[in-house]
């Protein structure tokens, strides 16, 4: 039991006391990251969000040492497979609802948003 | 005074015309006015609405035809379970002006049962967090202790029951979030089985994790709660076609008779170094009370719980980086300051201005886990050991009937305290995590008090759609004892 103990501390402290700074992520590479989910992100936050994610990776370590060699995923916990119902329209909203939680104008029933595609 | 009455002694009152629906409104109203600009439980109180549901209710007790045991009774709704007409903000600038065009099922099977909304709780944005700290509104603070946090993410949920301004509320728990408030504040709080309750309409987090269950003052009353809640729903394919039990009928009377012979695993791997010894000893002083009642402790090992922090904080993002995509302020939300150059441009600027920093965290490394040349270490990695956790349940369940740890390595934690350190919040939940990962659904119930007055819980896990053994293992320690009977004062 004392080895657990031990080794469940960690569990418990492993981070912290500060990430390992030679991570898997810098600025730049947060920005690239950012710029995929498409969140604007300014420069000052980008150093600051590299250190954080790094010492939650660096955690993440951990897992090297379970061998999963021969295990299956879990992707889902029910056991339920290939769910279907009955091909059946069933509208409760009204389109007009839906389209009244946008933020931008709308123009015969659909919202207005910047061109995608731009004129030379 | 009915502020402390249990769900069960309300309806009982409203039953027997010895309460009225809108007086024990105005009631609850009053101390919820006195008391939120403290807590900060409520995001939206819905005084209107509660009025008029409990004429409504009113009407019904006088000609005797109540729709359920909850009809009349006041509750309240994490922010993040979206109502018809109500604001509905997922505790986010993204969803601050956001007024839902239709109910979550959740919302819709309690108000047919006669809901009456008190308001919309508090929560860490889109649910993200142990503390909810990380609202866009304001931390809610916990009513034992002002300088502390209530837990998280249903940290609204949990405060709002503990402090006496609503008889039960739905909370939701991906990793811990309805366990750890909970325990932090000293109420009864169940995270059901994966799919045992709908989550269509609930602003969507973890989608292979999120939960949807009750808060309450005793497991009585989330029984009560829970066999409204619980159910198929056509627009939530991942609710399996099982009977909902009549959870509220199957309590025992006596406690010796779910006691007597119960088995309950204790795993060591919960009972380690970083948790508190105050803690350590409530949780065992409370597996003494099942024991001397007949029940049997029996030491087991779950090998592969030090891992499930770390795959929660892979699994848990990757899978919320891609339901928040939505929010790209076309569909919903916000409108953003600035100049806007072009539609890439807008979404930059609508979520940089929209989200708040631990989402962004979160998204950041959802979507690092996911991208290409990561994704083999991380997260398929990850979805192998949610395998070996989840088999280390499923065997232990093959010689106990229950397993029981405590909730949280400590009670609430200071405001602020773990803010700039996102690791050692996110090892608050180390106790919560395995069993999300499982599916299974587990009991926090209050067990005893820290000497500086802080209430601590005891987690009860069950095998997957065993809630009703659940309900029944946890309402029998409450026939033996008062911890749930205590009130903060406010």
């Amino acid at each position: 039991m004392g080895e657990d103990k031990q080794k469940n501390s960690d569990l418990i402290d492993a981070g912290r006391t500060g990430a390992d700074k030679t991570g898997a992520v810098d600025a730049e590479k947060i920005k690239h990251i950012a710029h995929l989910a498409r969140i604007g992100i300014a420069d000052e936050d980008a150093d600051r969000y590299a250190l954080q994610m790094n010492s939650v990776l660096d955690y993440m370590k951990i897992l090297e040492e379970v061998d999963t060699t021969a295990v299956e995923m879990t992707l889902q916990v029910n056991g339920l497979n290939n769910v279907t119902r009955p091909d059946e329209v069933r509208t409760e909203e009204k389109s007009a609802d839906l389209l009244g939680v946008s933020p931008l104008p709308k123009i015969s029933g659909q919202i207005a948003v910047r061109a995608v595609i731009k004129e030379d | 005074m009915n502020k402390f009455l249990t769900l069960r002694e309300a309806a009982r009152g409203i039953d027997e015309k010895k309460i009225k629906p809108s007086e024990l409104t105005e009631e609850l109203l009053a101390e919820t006015g006195r008391l939120n600009s403290d807590l900060n439980a409520y995001i939206t109180v819905s005084a209107e609405e509660a009025r008029r549901a409990a004429l409504a209710a009113d009407a019904r007790q006088a000609s005797d035809s109540l729709l359920s045991p909850l009809d009349g009774v006041p509750g309240a709704l994490k922010d993040i379970v979206n109502t018809k007409g109500v604001r509905s903000t997922s505790a986010s600038r993204i969803l601050a002006d956001f007024v839902p065009p239709y109910d979550a099922t959740v919302a819709r099977r309690l108000l047919d049962a006669g809901l009456v909304l008190v308001g919309k709780t508090n929560t860490d944005e889109f649910a993200c967090g142990g503390s909810t700290e990380h609202s866009a509104f304001g931390v809610t603070r916990n009513p034992w202790d002002r300088e502390r946090v209530a837990g998280g993410s249903s940290g609204g949920s949990a405060a709002a029951v503990a402090a006496g301004t609503c008889f039960y509320a739905v909370g939701t728990d991906t990793g811990g979030s309805i366990r750890l408030p909970a325990s932090f504040c000293g109420v009864s709080g169940l995270k059901v089985s994966y799919g045992r309750v709908s989550r269509s309409g609930v602003t969507a987090m973890a989608s292979s994790l999120d939960t949807i269950g009750p808060f309450a003052r005793t497991v009585e009353d989330l029984a009560l709660v829970l066999e409204v809640m619980a159910g198929q729903d056509w627009k939530d394919a991942t609710t399996p076609p099982r009977e909902v039990p009549r959870y509220s009928m199957s309590l025992p009377d006596r406690p010796e008779k779910v006691m007597r012979g119960l088995r309950i695993g204790v795993p060591k791997e919960y009972f380690v170094e970083g948790l508190s010894p105050e803690v350590e000893k409530m949780v065992r002083a409370a597996m003494a009370e099942y024991e001397e009642n007949g029940a049997v402790l029996k030491e087991i090992s779950l090998p592969y719980t030090k891992y499930a922090v770390a795959i929660y904080y892979i699994i848990m993002p990757a899978e919320l980086s891609a339901n928040l995509a939505r929010y790209d302020g076309i569909r919903y939300g916000l409108k953003p300051e600035g100049e806007i150059s072009d539609i890439i441009d807008q979404y930059y600027k609508t979520r940089d201005q929209g989200f708040g920093p631990e989402v962004k965290r979160r998204i950041l490394t959802g979507t690092y886990v996911l991208s290409a040349g990561y994704f083999d270490a991380y997260y398929r990695k990850a979805l192998k050991v949610r395998t070996l956790i989840k088999q280390d349940f499923e065997k232990a369940f093959e010689d106990v009937d229950v397993i029981m740890t405590p909730v949280s390595p400590n009670p609430a934690f200071k405001i602020g305290e773990k803010m700039n350190d996102p690791l050692s919040m996110y090892l608050e939940d180390a106790f919560t995590i395995p069993a999300s990962m499982a599916g299974i659904p587990a009991l926090s119930i209050p067990c005893g008090f820290s000497a500086e007055g802080l209430p601590v819980g005891l987690q009860i896990i069950a095998p997957q759609y065993a809630e009703e053994k659940l309900l029944q293992v946890g309402h029998a320690y409450q026939t033996l004892t008062d911890w749930h009977r205590r009130f903060p004062k406010l």
